[in-house]
């Protein structure tokens, strides 16, 4: 693979950061366009501080996904939601 | 007639329960993170499933009904927090300038008893972290990352624009990298920047 012609895009000045961290939120939510993804593909993904953030935003997407521990409804409660709309 | 009605009850009461019940743990979690009580949050539930029936006859059958019950929940939510305003002498004012301020504040919701005895029964270091979110933030990231609605779903159950949905989203996960970024590493996710390849002649 080769790196982008232009070493510019890569590093901490480049201009485009701003709008490429914004960029990548929408890359992890699944709501960026193909050009986005491509993007990031092409480009980003050479650039230091483009991949370094997308990858800690993945991390911490992936962390609150897996980790979150979702708690269990008390037993009783499916039977008073129920009770109570019975009595509507 | 009284025979009819109550055979259309059942009915209806049939197609409410095969809806809505089995998204009854979703609920239950997201009002957990809400209310950051147990009991609470039973009764929210209770009370949005309640609200839920009775608005029945305006939910269209085969639409999002995930969305409608969580955006159902959300109100219920508010409007009991706005009805504790009017009794003064029942709100936790900390809580309430730290639920409306969000957006400007960016810190944490103010620790207090209930908190305090969540993070130590859960001692997870995400949950804690999530539930030291301002409470727009944390309803955000619920709503994204564990419930995985679209930014235009999450517009509609939080009835905000889609510029603030992604904002909210931005600005809770600026957050929780200054806390969970060494955690993260830690757990083997990995973090580094790519390096820029030299060109090949």
């Amino acid at each position: 693979m080769k790196a982008p012609a232009d070493p510019t895009i890569q590093t901490e000045h480049c201009s485009r950061l701003p709008t490429c961290v914004e960029e990548h939120h929408l890359l992890v939510d699944g709501e960026a366009t193909p050009e986005m993804v491509e993007h990031y593909e092409q480009i980003g993904a050479y650039c230091s501080p483009c991949s370094r953030h997308f990858k800690e935003l993945t991390a911490i997407k992936s962390l609150v996904q897996h980790h979150a521990k979702p708690a269990e409804a008390p037993l009783q409660l499916s039977e008073a939601i129920l009770s109570k709309l019975q009595k509507e | 007639m009284g025979a009819e009605h109550h055979l259309d009850k059942i009915v209806r009461d049939d197609a409410f329960v095969k809806e809505f019940m089995p998204l009854m743990k979703q609920l239950y979690n997201f009002a957990l993170k809400l209310k950051l009580d147990e009991d609470e949050a039973s009764d929210l539930v209770q009370e949005s499933y309640l609200k839920a029936y009775r608005f029945f006859d305006s939910y269209a059958e085969g639409t999002n009904a995930k969305a409608w019950m969580f955006r159902i929940m959300k109100n219920t939510f508010i409007n009991d927090f706005r009805k504790k305003s009017r009794e003064p002498n029942k709100i936790d004012y900390d809580e309430l300038e730290s639920f409306y301020n969000s957006e400007e504040a960016e810190h944490k919701v103010k620790s207090d008893l209930r908190i305090d005895m969540m993070q130590d029964k859960l001692g997870d270091e995400v949950t804690v972290a999530l539930n030291a979110l301002p409470v727009d933030f944390r309803t955000a990231i619920i709503l994204c990352d564990i419930e995985s609605f679209t930014y235009e779903e999450m517009s509609k159950i939080l009835d905000i624009p889609i510029g603030t949905v992604r904002s909210r989203l931005h600005r809770a996960r600026q957050v929780l990298k200054e806390k969970l970024i060494d955690y993260a590493k830690s757990q083997g996710f990995d973090t580094t920047e790519s390096h820029p390849m030299t060109n090949e002649s």
